[in-house]
């Protein structure tokens, strides 16, 4: 047999090879020399990105975790792709992606995270801002402003929204309209049963409940430690500190003392340890996931939680049982400047964007980054968002995601073909849009060390409710913790990033 | 002559290494480190702050608290495995009917993962769906929230760490018993002496070296307690029932204050090393007069 080497076929391959060499240098050199394509609308199905693998990093179980896995599954058939899904427990999620991103290594390529840890993060995603814009399937401008201003970190967009947070009221319709209730209810107060405006009123209510109905709880909070319940206490508070007015919940925004423990924000507390009296009799141990179970099973007359309890049950019947309503409010604001209680006409509902909202955003460490934003795109496109937010192919009790865009609440329709029945559709639609446009809306607190703040009022909150301290000793021993994170961290930073993230400068 | 020495030092060589770069390197790395502040991947460079991590610590009220709490979670727990590790290495000496099968039951507990232990005992004492206030009620008592109020909270955590660790106990002073001689027993009951003065007198006394040893042994262990009181109270109500472990968690890794954080774990590592010294004193004692 004839040497490959000797033949004659040998310099043709020595040659040919030679040829395709420059021709790919060329095409090379060409590519490099070109502008920047301009982003282009590609059909998930015309990707091809087979062999090509992502890891997402979400919250681990019914509310975030597994809501977007069927649409993931869609995205992988469609386009070849494969996505190793890493599921994380909520007390954890934070440190992981930090530990992730400090030490540099590249776990993953797509994280979905809260907008309030943009201070520690922003330096360790990709900004999107290139990859938005112009994008028919990220419809930017179907996102509410509200929504996109929290996903942007000092002029970058850095998280793709997939959720608006809002903190909400529940009541529990059956019972609300019972008529026995309704006429008992009226004979102990002396008004109406309805849903509560003022936090009075949630009280009222609840105590009748305990009292009156075996079979319902009165009330059904998050209050344990861990598992998110400064953010319920948050929400409490806004309405007693603030009437939009940026500054008031958190520190003071001219040298960043922390204003947590002001006579608003102790009254507030002192208000809310009188309900676990009136609430379930294991509320102390609740987190939201218990709320979520349990609310649906027709237990309890009032919930606090994120709209994700807006959920309709799982087998899609008796959609009846869960009324919506934006959270109530003090009839007395407190004025820190003046340090004085303020009587108002009508109760201060202040509504609280508590977390903010998850979204999808890729660490700078990504080797995927294309293919991840692919993915995240498809996911946060106003057809598979509206499928996420109405639990199209959810049946578990709840889901972490909220309604974003302007299109998840204009087309009724879509949330109907989720199997809700269209009545409690538009009241729940109505009463999330009216919060989340409402003329002073509250967002999260979103600097640096936000988690760690967090915690530390997490702790003192529990403490408190517990009983284990006095609201005011919990509130200034939080607001001295605060106080020493900030100096830690530097408190000239700090107060510039706290204005630029309330919109101060 | 010379040859054989080298290669014994060339082929020792790579242990050194690893051991130089796995555990004394990370030693003396977290030591700097208690001395300064480092923002690791952020691009901020080590800072040498002297002695003000551990200053800091002197006026923390969450540390003080975590090492109280840690220091309760040994003492208690400690004492408690001890008693019952040995009393029921004394019934199993005393061959009782179905021994064999009580032995591999007792060890079972210390099989399992620390933190399905904390799970299950967090369901156990969980106030509205728990058996022990099933229980409680059903004997006519009001529930009582467990893991909501801090003492009830502290005490799950410590019945779950004795659950857990009472078979370690009972695994060394069982194999401790089964090797004590026999004839001075045998002596002592010869003369009229009860089980309980053979046990008081001659047993015990045998047993001491050995008490000592898993005694310092558990308490290291529970010097680091972390999983447990993560899993069944988060630390909560507040920061009170957190464990000083919990507590350097928390500062390193979820508030990524790396330099205090170090300082935590060395204050940990002096308390470890002052129940170690006067047990290992004792033993070099103890060795010196057998």
């Amino acid at each position: 047999m004839e040497n490959i080497r000797t033949g004659r076929i040998w310099p043709v391959l020595k040659y040919g090879a030679a040829l395709c060499g420059l021709i790919v240098l060329a095409l090379a050199l060409i590519g490099a020399g070109r502008a920047e394509p301009e982003p282009e609308v590609v059909d998930p199905e015309e990707l091809e990105l087979d062999g090509v693998e992502l890891r997402l990093g979400v919250e681990t179980g019914h509310a975030l975790g597994d809501p977007i896995k069927p649409y993931v599954e869609e995205w992988e058939e469609m386009t070849g792709a494969s996505v190793e899904i890493t599921e994380i427990p909520f007390a954890e999620i934070f440190p992981r992606f930090m530990t992730s991103f400090h030490a540099g290594t590249d776990d993953f390529d797509v994280v979905i995270i809260l907008p309030t840890w943009l201070g520690d993060m922003s330096q360790f995603l990709v900004p999107l801002d290139d990859l938005i814009e112009g994008d028919d399937m990220a419809a930017w401008d179907d996102v509410l402003p509200v929504c996109q201003d929290i996903v942007t970190w000092q002029n970058e967009t850095l998280i793709m929204p997939l959720d608006c947070d809002l903190f909400m009221s529940f009541y529990n319709r059956t019972a609300f309209l019972d008529d026995d209730h309704r006429a008992a209810f009226e004979d102990s107060y002396g008004y109406e049963l309805a849903p509560p405006e003022t936090w009075d009123q949630y009280y009222d209510i609840a105590e009748y409940f305990t009292e009156q109905d075996p079979d319902l709880y009165g009330a059904m909070e998050s209050m344990s430690r861990g598992t998110q319940t400064f953010w319920t206490g948050l929400s409490r508070m806004v309405g007693y500190v603030s009437q939009g007015e940026p500054g008031a919940l958190f520190f003071d925004p001219e040298d960043m003392t922390p204003v947590i423990n002001s006579p608003g924000h102790v009254r507030a507390l002192e208000e809310w340890v009188r309900v676990v009296d009136v609430g379930a009799p294991d509320i102390l141990e609740f987190d939201v996931g218990d709320i979520r179970e349990q609310f649906p099973l027709n237990t309890g007359a009032l919930a606090l939680d994120w709209a994700s309890i807006g959920f309709i049950p799982t087998d899609r019947e008796n959609q009846e049982l869960i009324g919506f309503n934006p959270i109530p409010g003090p009839t007395e604001v407190y004025d820190h400047d003046t340090g004085r209680w303020i009587e108002l006409d009508e109760p201060n509902r202040v509504p609280y964007m508590a977390a903010l909202g998850w979204g999808a955003a890729i660490p700078v460490t990504s080797n995927e980054q294309e293919a991840a934003w692919q993915l995240i795109r498809y996911l946060s496109s106003p057809e598979i968002s509206l499928k996420l937010v109405s639990m199209r192919d959810n049946y578990d009790p709840a889901t972490g995601y909220q309604p974003f865009r302007y299109s998840h609440f204009e087309n009724i329709d879509g949330w109907v073909e989720s199997e809700w029945d269209r009545d409690r559709a538009e009241e729940y639609l109505e009463a999330t849009f009216e919060s989340l446009t409402a003329d002073f809306v509250k967002p999260d607190l979103r600097i640096p060390g936000a988690f760690e703040y967090l915690d530390e009022l997490d702790a003192g909150l529990t403490a408190a409710l517990a009983g284990e301290m006095e609201p005011q000793e919990a509130l200034d021993e939080v607001a001295d913790r605060w106080d020493a994170i900030t100096n830690r961290k530097g408190r000239d930073v700090q107060l510039r990033l706290y204005r630029e993230s309330m919109g101060l400068e | 002559m010379q040859k054989t020495a080298l290669t014994r030092r060339t082929l020792l060589l790579p242990a050194v290494v690893i051991l130089l770069g796995l555990s004394i390197f990370p030693l003396l790395f977290s030591l700097a480190l208690s001395f300064g502040d480092w923002g690791l991947g952020r691009g901020i460079p080590y800072e040498w702050r002297g002695l003000s991590n551990y200053a800091a610590l002197l006026a923390d009220g969450r540390y003080r608290n975590a090492a109280f709490n840690t220091v309760l979670y040994v003492v208690v727990t400690v004492s408690i495995q001890y008693v019952l590790g040995l009393a029921l290495a004394w019934g199993l000496f005393l061959r009782p009917p179905g021994g064999r099968i009580f032995r591999v039951l007792f060890i079972f507990p210390m099989m399992l993962a620390p933190v399905a232990v904390g799970y299950m005992w967090r369901l156990m004492f969980q106030s509205r769906i728990g058996a022990a206030n099933f229980f409680l009620a059903a004997l006519g008592f009001e529930p009582v929230r467990w893991l909501s109020a801090r003492w009830f909270a502290m005490s799950v955590v410590m019945m779950a760490e004795i659950w857990q660790w009472t078979p370690f106990m009972f695994l060394f002073l069982y194999a401790a018993l089964m090797n004590v001689p026999t004839s001075p027993i045998d002596a002592a009951l010869v003369d009229g002496a009860s089980r309980f003065q053979v046990f008081r007198h001659i047993v015990l006394p045998m047993l001491m070296p050995i008490s000592i040893a898993v005694i310092m042994l558990r308490a290291v262990e529970a010097v680091k307690i972390l999983d447990t009181v993560y899993v069944i109270t988060h630390g909560g109500p507040g920061n009170t029932t957190e464990s000083l472990t919990m507590y350097g968690y928390n500062v390193g890794l979820q508030y990524f204050n790396l330099g205090y954080a170090a300082a935590i774990a060395y204050t940990l590592l002096l308390v470890v090393v002052a129940i170690a010294i006067p047990v290992i004193i004792f033993f070099k004692k103890e060795v010196s007069y057998t």
